[in-house]
């Protein structure tokens, strides 16, 4: 699923933001990513969803090499990612069911399963009441389970979320981490950064990413931990 | 097929709604287009109708070839010898033998009143000549050709007056290559600016596409769309504005007009619009694409 080997990352101004690390994620994995501002949570995901690339060592996302002569191969593997955002990245203008839709449109499903998947993961987010609403009238949590729905719609084999609670206050918050933790099946990865360690699930097994200072340690947890 | 129509339909979808969140820009860069639309219109009718002017004049082009008449009727030259000859000179449209007694009508019509100083002439004054039509771009080669002729006397043209008419039918359509040229770059540099502008203004959304896996088709079609929807709807906004001018002003140019050769106004009109739109829709297409290859990126390499 995710393989890194010798990876690191260091920015073109010269910020080290990943020292040297390997990282294996097997498929249906939950993954929570934590530790302090500045501790390169954001510049991992940005290494697993292209944005960024790794300096040196090698970096492997659903089998796909992530280097910069991929890029159609990239975009073709994007396809595959549920990415979930802090600030949302809504489309301005369109209701929550255009935004829900439009994540599916250039991916291989009939116009009529897209409608259908839609209005399963709007349902499933529990926004029915408001799919026809523009998302600037809508809350910022609400607006983050847009984001969420249009992300699982796409049936996503990797679920990415930077910091989805940021915004929210802790009950919203939890609500928000919990239901993305139910997407994970033996199928779906569900890979989740948050300063929050206090709100990480204790219910179920996970694998925590301990971030400090662009040095990573990986620490299993079982559910009864 | 339903795929692709479906996708037209989401495409237009999406140009309706990027046209709607960027309003004002949009309004005005169409208002700009027709304008510069309209000017284009104009410039190219009046290139075409003095086009057609200058083209009617080059088809009156004419030298009166002067014989030896002594000659011809002697026997020792033959006219018709003469005439075939002329015409066989590359550049020679027509030729037509005019007597002296048609001279002297011809000079009594220009006459007019004045007709009556002709009558003090115990003789007829005139000479025997041949009306020869040329091919204005030839003007100075025939000439020469025909002087050169056995038999031919003097040959009198308008040598000036045709050389001035053959200059401004070469200034005419010099100004509107260059018209045509500016108004061709300054479309294209405006269309592609919007369109830059456009996908600037919305380069959040088109990032986020990206990282959802969109292919750049699929991603910049609505700007694509939308840059040849704007720019071929200014070329109807201004086609109709032309048109509208025409009717107003046509009264007023008809009266002026009148001592030119006519101009086919409707079929001006036909070529002038339908090639406005055409020309609309080709230099928005191109507009869109070129303003396109100017952006890509946006920080993101992939
Ligand atoms: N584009 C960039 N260019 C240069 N340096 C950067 C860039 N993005 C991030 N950094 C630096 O890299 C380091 C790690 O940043 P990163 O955004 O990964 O932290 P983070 O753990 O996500 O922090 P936060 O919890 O505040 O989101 C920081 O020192 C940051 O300043
Ligand atoms: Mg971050």
């Amino acid at each position: 699923m995710i393989h890194a080997e010798k990876a690191s990352l260091t920015y073109r101004d010269g910020t080290q933001a990943l020292k040297t690390f390997d990282l294996h994620i097997p498929k249906g994995e939950l993954v929570y990513i934590t530790g302090p501002s500045g501790s390169g949570k954001t510049s991992l995901l940005k290494l697993l969803m292209g944005i960024e690339f790794t300096s040196s060592g090698n970096l492997e996302v659903l089998g796909q090499p992530m280097s910069p002569h991929h890029e159609s191969a990239i975009r073709k593997m994007r396809k595959q990612v549920g990415p979930v955002f802090q600030d949302f990245r809504l489309l301005e203008g369109r209701t929550v069911l255009d935004n829900v839709l439009l994540g599916m449109r250039f991916l291989d499903i009939k116009p009529h399963d897209r409608k259908v998947r839609a209005e399963e993961s709007i349902h499933r987010v529990g926004l029915d009441h408001k799919r026809h609403h523009p998302i600037s009238n809508l809350s910022w949590g609400e607006c983050q389970r847009v984001s969420i729905a249009r992300a699982v719609a796409r049936n996503p084999i990797l679920i990415v979320a930077d910091e989805p609670t940021g915004n929210l206050d802790k009950d919203n918050a939890i609500h928000i981490l919990r239901l993305l933790e139910s997407f994970r099946s033996p199928e779906t990865t569900v890979v989740i950064t948050t300063h929050a360690t206090h709100l990480m699930t204790t219910g179920q097994p996970l694998l925590h990413l301990i971030m400090e200072a662009g040095q990573m340690t990986a620490e299993r947890r079982g559910a009864d931990v | 097929m339903s795929k692709l129509l479906s996708n037209l339909g989401y495409v237009f979808q999406e140009v309706k709604t990027i046209l709607r969140l960027n309003g004002i820009s949009s309004l005005l860069s169409l208002i700009s287009l027709t304008l510069i639309f309209f000017v284009a219109i104009l410039a190219m009718s009046s290139w075409q109708i003095s086009t057609s002017l200058v083209q009617a004049l080059e088809n009156e082009a004419e030298i009166s070839v002067y014989y030896d008449a002594a000659r011809v009727e002697s026997g020792d030259l033959d006219l018709s010898d003469l005439i075939s000859e002329i015409e066989s000179a590359d550049g020679t449209l027509t030729t037509l033998p005019i007597s002296a007694e048609d001279a002297y009508t011809q000079m009594s019509v220009i006459l007019g009143q004045d007709a009556a100083v002709l009558t003090q002439f115990d003789e007829n004054p005139f000479e025997p000549y041949l009306e020869v039509g040329i091919d204005l771009s030839k003007l100075t080669e025939v000439i020469a050709e025909i002087k050169s002729l056995d038999g031919v006397v003097y040959v009198r043209d308008n040598q000036t007056v045709l050389e001035k008419v053959a200059s401004i039918a070469g200034v005419v359509s010099g100004v509107g290559i260059f018209v045509a040229l500016a108004v061709g770059l300054a479309t294209l540099m405006v269309t592609s600016h919007i369109i830059r502008e456009g996908v600037h203004s919305n380069r959040e959304q088109i990032m986020t596409l990206k990282l959802l896996g969109a292919p750049n088709g699929f991603i910049y079609q609505p700007y694509v769309m939308g840059g040849v929807l704007l720019t071929t709807l200014a070329g109807l906004l201004a086609a109709g504005l032309f048109l509208w001018f025409v009717t107003v002003v046509s009264a007023d140019l008809a009266e002026v007009i009148t001592f030119l050769p006519p101009v086919n106004a409707d079929r001006m009109i036909s070529v002038t619009l339908w090639g406005a739109v055409a020309a609309s829709f080709v230099l928005g297409l191109a507009a869109s694409l070129l303003g396109l290859s100017m952006i890509r990126n946006h920080g993101m390499r992939v």
